[in-house]
């Protein structure tokens, strides 16, 4: 019950266009420790470590969520009790969490600002997907530099083309790339600009997939690649492959033996099979069948990335871990 | 690697106890920026957004001075606010600036150097430059190397900077430049001839004597001559002694070589590393503007030390614009190479700036083009105006589809079009407000020329536009009258306009190129000229052997007459020779002429001293012989020794006076005296003129001008037999056959 | 305070270095450090505050005016945020330990971490009490602190002296005998390292010319002045002997925050075709060259272009009007080039320097 309910606040705060994952988690948290009747900072933290869990399995794309519930249970874990009574320590920390939330709100404005300084005038940008921090920046740069942007279609959700939209409301010359172009145009881009779900303990990025092969490409024509994310993105993860990441599950670009086709099993190839023109027909792929059999996200290795901009500063990809070392190792 | 530091300049500067001050002239003494430098000094024009006396500044800053005295003329409240809230006058700058306003009757570099001596500004060693320099050279070092000089010789009064280019230097003026004859050991400067573009010189005539004195000279056309001059405090006071030295190269640097009185040495410093240049014309604003932008200047340049302080972003390509990101350039917009752009400027869409400079707070209108062009500050140039080579001046509005061709100048606050086209070299100003409501103050430097112009617009059809609050300025024609010796004669003034190949007036371009080339590398002392074109002239050492009176002008005249007036005292009243020589020398530098003239007013005066006796013989050989031993010394004692010219004098001068028969005895006096040898006579004998060659013949002049050799072949001829026979009989009966003669050719 | 004559003389020093920065009269890292560092010590000792933040205020904006007059010198900059970092630690140190910070926020726990505990070491000498914004006299915390401050700033220059013999002292280390060692341009930290190896080992070097600043060619005769056995080659033969190279030992004008470095042009030329070989580079530069900077542009250069002159002569009169020249003083070489930084505070592959940066400066003075 209490587990749907944080899932449903979690929602209705996603409403709001301007909160990411993280903050719609830090506050969903809020919101159930307003309701929370736990009597003891134990029994806080344990309903705590409940919720999130419970979001966190609610959730096709956990990873934001759970870097924001991870951060938030933290600090509470280590808040210094020194308040009167318990109640009063309750609010203090319900108050600390909106007003973190606020906070946050602005250090997209300051990582635009950041990363202005390279964004060179007449310079030409390739962006990925949809990303309100990238959009920010973009429109930012916009107003003193003449910058173009390239945005990949990002399939299959295709957010790519939201950005383009929005970018060409304002102005910006701007132009959509098939996921599979992006080969193609790089070598008349100047940077690289990605958005973030998560940047993670070895300074990888965590995004929407096809953000690994940007940056790999990238790489290979020697164009600086720069990551964007706020502070409370950083992730305590430590993914070694694409296959570490939880929103991984064996279903997702698994193989499937043809279910239409009975003979398969025999000794026949399938490969034979499916040439055979009297089958084309029967088998249909839709896109929905690949989009549900693809990864939504993926994972950038740090050797890829030039730089990561975040609120606290402009870091090198192995500058994060910093951070992450000191919010959660002792 | 960036250059090398310099840091025990400090030092030295403090142990040397002596502070290092400089002269800046910051009056142009022309109008070739017109109508720009109507209402403000050309010092204050802006070069890549930076007035130029703020260049100037940096560069003697740059070179440690510290105390500058700034000699304004026109508009000297400008230069004078412009002074007080510069961050020159801020503590902490380290430099001194004095803005000395001199009176408004100086009319040339010299009369401000006069006004220097009067009011005794310098104290020691100065560095004396124009207010429209630009350059990065270790001026210091300069004075160090003059100061060294200065304690081995005290008459090395000045140090030119000049710095070696080719001679198609687009930096280099074409209109104004000069040869230099530099001894190539010491790089004394031994002889200076200014070059203009119109008239073009063919020939460089070097003094023999330089060649005979200095066994190494370099004749040198192919410096930039950055008028940056280290000057002795004797130079202002040679001004004041010469008061008709109007420019210091042209009457001062040539008065000092030629003149043999002063004995004083001018030497130059060939700048190999850095850069220096005027901003003299139109022409050389566009090159320096160049040159800055290609970073010729570093390291004043303008991403790292504008003088006017504004920070600028180099970008690749040699762009510059105003770091403080209040520059709009719109998406469509192209900024070419070689480009700055102020603050506060908008280029709006699909406009295109080529390798121009556009000041702070403009704004260039859709699809303007703005190619090679200098605009000042709070410009807006409308929309489709092409501008063309040409200098747009601050606040001006050209309204849209406006064209302004090559070599355009355009004054302050002027307002055209739209839809105009301003042929090329057109020039306008802003029309006088009617109303006067300039105070009295500004009036007076409002000129005769703009009240003319203004006078005549009636006369010119010329469409400026609707809105136009402009008057035009009519080109200037070449004048009829005009001296074309005059450096700002209609056609090498051509040559300092911006964007005026000048192709039609420079027909001997490749031979002058050419030339340079063999000038580059003689330094064997047989060259005696340089042709600098390829027409053939006579020897340019050859001495001036005219008559006197015989092509003299009326300075001369009145030269002889004063110094026959001087002599003639002298002779009455029986002065020293010594006297008598500084008398004639004082002369001499009053009336500035050429040493054979004082030769030949000498002789004359002495030779008219000599009293003609009737019935020669030998009370007339005692005459002469009084005279010639009392006097005749003097004639080496003008300032040079030259017994050749001594004689060819004087032969001239009997031969067009009642003394002609006196020739031979005077000659023999002089020979008696040791005035003249032997070998002079033999000389003399030998050339050209002496046969009376040349001279128009059949003339009575030119007739006795044979006679008066002829007395001269007899002498030879008794050298030649060594002679056994009684001297004082030949003589006699010699004597004796020239008075009858001479008698006959008067009546 | 402006009228003050103490705070006066002040500008003046300022101003006297800003122009002599502005134009290119003190160039150098080192050269540069050391007279930032002087204007500093004269302004410290000279400048009048009653607590802390005003202090910190002073050298802020003598550091901000001194960076603007020459933002490609880095170690102006370097120098000022070291200064303000020592400055802190010993007002720390000199105060009391600063009450319990109540204001825990998120912010603040991603920013610094997880709270320390207080660890105050028990004092036992007693102290002049440090009292800040003393209204009866306000100038008793500037003289109390004072001394320290100047210890602290005179620490900073003892470094800064002794900066070459403490990264040259284990040169013998990373040269051994035999060895052949590539170096480009005239950096006086690679000429004390390799002159400080020669007393140890044998190895020869060669030595890049290095146009147009012809720095190499110093460097050469400083080498084989020496004893050191030196080849001087052409920049355009580096790659061709790299196969030969045991090591390429190269200086830097800046190291970047990200690794990177700032070095004469021609050091990216000799790191690539040391990469293609798989020869080591290795860079020697004191800790004052340590930058909290990026390069912003990331593909070119430092953006320091000299004059043309080095490369085409003024005289050329035809060519000056129809030639764009380039000739910048620093490359910009990434760090996946650079193997290691050998430092007077140790030896650092590129991948730490933000570390090292961290523990050299104060996070809030990067921006000045």
């Amino acid at each position: 019950m209490a587990d749907l309910q944080i899932y449903e606040s979690y929602q209705r705060l996603l409403q709001n266009e301007d909160l990411s994952t993280p903050l719609a988690a830090i506050l969903a948290l809020t919101e159930m420790m307003e309701r929370s009747t736990a009597g003891t900072m134990f029994e806080l933290l344990n309903e705590l470590k409940g919720s999130a869990e419970a979001l966190s399995r609610q959730s096709p794309n956990p990873i934001g969520l759970n870097a924001g519930c991870e951060l938030f249970i933290e600090f509470i874990t280590l808040f210094p009790h020194d308040a009167a009574s318990f109640s009063e320590l309750k609010t203090e920390l319900i108050r600390q969490g909106q007003q973190y939330a606020k906070q946050a709100l602005t250090y997209r404005a300051k990582i635009a600002e950041l990363a202005f300084d390279f964004i060179k005038d007449d310079s030409v940008i390739l962006t990925h997907s949809y990303s309100r921090v990238v959009l920010q920046t973009l429109l930012m740069a916009h107003k003193r530099k003449r910058i173009s942007v390239f945005v990949t279609e990002a399939r299959p959700r295709g957010m790519g083309i939201k950005t383009a939209e929005m970018l060409t409301a304002a102005g910006i010359p701007c132009s959509v790339v098939l996921d599979s172009a992006v080969a193609y145009v790089i070598e008349k881009v100047d940077f690289v600009l990605m958005g973030s779900e998560a940047v993670v303990e070895s300074g990888g990025l965590v995004n929407a997939v096809g953000s690994n092969q940007i940056a790999i490409i990238a790489k290979a024509a020697n164009k600086p690649f720069y990551a964007l994310a706020e502070s409370y993105k950083f992730h305590r993860m430590f993914p070694l492959s694409q296959y570490d990441l939880p929103s991984h599950n064996s279903r997702l670009l698994s193989f499937q033996t043809p279910s239409g086709n009975p003979r398969t099993p025999s000794g026949r190839r399938p490969s034979e099979s499916s040439l055979a023109p009297n089958h084309t027909a029967s088998i249909k792929i839709t896109q929905e069948d690949i989009a549900r059999n693809n990864p939504d996200i993926d994972y950038t290795r740090p050797d890829l990335i030039s730089l990561v901009f975040s609120d606290v500063g402009s870091l090198t990809p192995e500058g994060v871990s910093q951070y992450l070392v000191g919010m959660f190792a002792g | 690697m960036a250059p090398k530091s310099n840091a025990g300049k400090e030092k030295l500067i403090g142990n040397e106890d002596e502070v290092l001050q400089a002269v800046i002239l910051a009056d142009s003494f022309n109008k070739r920026f017109r109508p720009l430098t109507t209402r403000k000094p050309r010092c204050l024009l802006p070069i890549c957004n930076a007035p130029l006396l703020d260049w100037t500044f940096e560069s003697l800053a740059l070179a440690g001075v510290q105390e500058i005295f700034v000699i304004c003329r026109s508009h000297p409240e400008q230069i004078k606010e412009k002074i007080a809230e510069s961050r020159w006058s801020k503590p902490g700058s380290g430099i001194k600036i004095v803005p000395i306003l001199t009176a408004k009757e100086t009319f040339s570099p010299g009369d401000a150097m006069r006004d220097i001596y009067t009011r005794g500004l310098v104290t020691g060693d100065f560095v004396l430059v124009m207010g429209d320099l630009v350059s990065n050279i270790r001026i210091d070092e300069v004075v160090k190397v003059h100061k060294e000089r200065r304690k081995t010789n005290k008459d090395a009064i000045m140090t030119m900077v000049v710095k070696e280019s080719g001679a198609k230097h687009r930096t280099r003026s074409s209109s104004e430049s000069a040869i230099f004859a530099l001894d190539s050991e010491t790089s004394e400067c031994l002889h200076y001839q200014p070059v203009m573009g119109y008239p073009p010189a063919d020939v460089a005539s070097v003094p023999r004597q330089v060649l005979v004195d200095h066994p190494d000279v370099e004749i040198r056309n192919d410096f930039i001559d950055c008028s940056i001059d280290i000057c002795s405090v004797e130079v202002p006071s040679l001004f004041q002694d010469n008061f008709d030295y109007l420019d210091i190269r042209r009457d001062f640097v040539h008065g000092v070589l030629t003149s043999d009185l002063l004995m004083k040495n001018i030497y130059c410093y060939v700048a190999k590393e850095g850069y220096a240049a005027r901003v003299q014309d139109t022409k050389s604003y566009e090159a320096i503007s160049k040159d800055i932008l290609s970073r010729w200047t570093f390291p004043l340049v303008p991403d790292n030390n504008h003088p006017a302080g504004h920070l600028y972003e180099h970008r690749r390509g040699n762009k510059y614009i105003d770091k403080d990101g209040t520059v709009i350039l719109a998406r469509t917009s192209t900024v070419g190479n070689k480009c700055l752009i102020g603050s506060s400027t908008e280029i709006s869409d699909n406009a295109q700036i080529i390798a121009s400079v556009i000041g702070q707070n403009c704004f260039i209108g859709a699809g303007a083009i703005i190619d090679n062009s200098y605009i000042f500050d709070d410009t807006m140039i409308g929309p489709g105006c092409v501008i063309e080579r040409s200098i747009i001046g601050s606040g001006v509005d050209i309204k849209e589809n406006t064209r302004v061709d090559k070599g355009s100048l355009i004054g302050d606050d002027v307002v055209i079009g739209p839809n105009v086209h301003l042929e090329a070299f057109g020039r306008l100003s802003r029309k006088r407000d009617p109303a006067g409501d300039e105070d009295g103050d500004e009036d007076e430097y409002t000129d005769s020329e703009e009240e003319e112009v203004e006078a005549s617009q009636e006369s010119i059809a010329i469409d400026l536009g609707s809105a136009s609050n402009a008057i035009f300025w009519p080109p200037s024609a070449p004048d009829e009258d005009e001296d074309e010796d005059n450096v700002e004669n209609f056609k090498n003034q051509r040559f300092m306009r911006l964007g005026d190949s000048a192709s039609d007036l420079a027909f001997s371009d490749s031979g002058s190129e050419s030339s340079d080339e063999a000038s580059d590398s003689s330094d064997e002392d047989s060259e005696l000229d340089t042709h600098l074109g390829t027409l053939p002239t006579s020897s340019a050492t050859s001495l001036s052997l005219d008559a006197p009176g015989g092509s003299s002008s009326d300075a001369t005249a009145e030269f002889q007459r004063e110094v026959k007036l001087s002599l003639e005292r002298a002779f009455a009243e029986g002065h020293s020779l010594d006297n008598a020589s500084v008398e004639l020398k004082t002369l001499r530098m009053a009336s500035n002429v050429p040493l054979s003239r004082v030769r030949e007013a000498v002789v004359s005066a002495i030779v008219d001293q000599i009293k003609i006796i009737e019935g020669g013989g030998v009370p007339q050989r005692q005459e002469i012989a009084n005279v010639i031993t009392r006097w005749g010394p003097l004639i080496n004692k003008i300032g040079g020794i030259d017994a050749v010219e001594t004689i060819s004098v004087l032969q001239a001068h009997c031969a067009s006076s009642e003394r002609l028969l006196l020739f031979g005895q005077i000659l023999a006096a002089l020979y008696q005296d040791d005035i003249v040898e032997e070998n002079d006579i033999r000389e003399w004998h030998g050339s050209p003129t002496s046969q009376g060659l040349g001279l128009p013949a059949g003339t009575l002049r030119t007739e006795n001008m044979k006679k008066c050799w002829a007395v001269g072949s007899r002498m030879i001829q008794q050298f030649d037999e060594q002679d056994e026979e009684d001297d004082s009989d030949d003589g006699e009966s010699e004597d004796g056959r020239w008075g009858r003669r001479g008698r006959r050719g008067r009546r | 305070m402006a009228s003050d004559p103490q705070s006066a003389a002040n500008q003046r020093i300022v101003e006297d270095l800003v122009s002599r920065l502005r134009r290119r009269q003190v160039v150098g890292s080192r050269a540069t450090a050391l007279e930032t560092l002087l204007v500093l010590r004269q302004v410290v000792s000279k400048a009048r505050f009653s607590n802390i933040d005003q202090l910190v205020n002073v050298i802020r904006s003598v550091g901000r005016r001194l960076v603007e007059a020459q933002p490609k010198e880095h170690s102006v900059g370097n120098t000022v945020r070291k200064v303000l970092h020592h400055i802190r630690e010993e007002y720390h140190t000199a105060s009391e330990p600063p009450a319990i910070e109540t204001s825990f926020s998120i912010a603040k726990f991603v920013l610094q971490g997880q709270p320390r505990r207080q660890t105050t070491i028990p004092r036992s000498e007693t102290r002049v009490p440090l009292k800040e914004n003393d209204p009866d006299d306000p100038d008793s915390f500037a003289r109390v602190l004072k001394p320290v401050l100047m210890e602290a700033i005179q620490d900073v220059f003892d470094e800064l002296e002794t900066v070459y013999d403490n990264i040259s002292k284990n040169a013998k280390d990373h040269i051994h005998s035999d060895e052949i060692i590539l170096t480009l341009g005239m950096s006086t930290t690679v000429q004390s390292f390799l002159k400080a190896a020669a007393h140890y080992r044998n190895y020869t070097v060669i030595v890049a010319e290095t146009a147009p600043s012809y720095g190499g060619r110093e460097m050469a005769k400083s080498l084989s002045s020496a004893g050191i056995s030196t080849f001087l080659v052409p920049d355009s033969s580096i790659y061709a002997l790299m196969s030969r190279v045991n090591k390429v030992i190269l200086g830097a004008h800046a190291i970047l925050a990200n690794g990177g470095m700032f070095a004469t042009s021609g050091s990216l030329l000799a790191a690539t075709a040391a990469r293609s070989y798989s020869t080591p580079v290795v860079v020697c530069a004191g800790q004052f060259k340590l930058t909290p900077l990026w390069n912003l542009y990331h593909e070119y250069g430092a953006l320091d272009f000299g004059d043309p002159s080095a490369v085409l002569g003024f005289e050329e009169g035809d060519l000056v009007d129809k030639v764009d020249v380039v000739n910048p003083y620093y490359d910009y070489v990434q760090p996946e080039l650079l193997d290691v930084f050998i430092t007077n505070y140790g030896d650092h592959p590129p991948s730490s320097i933000y570390r090292l940066l961290k523990e050299t400066y104060d996070d809030e003075d990067n921006e000045l």
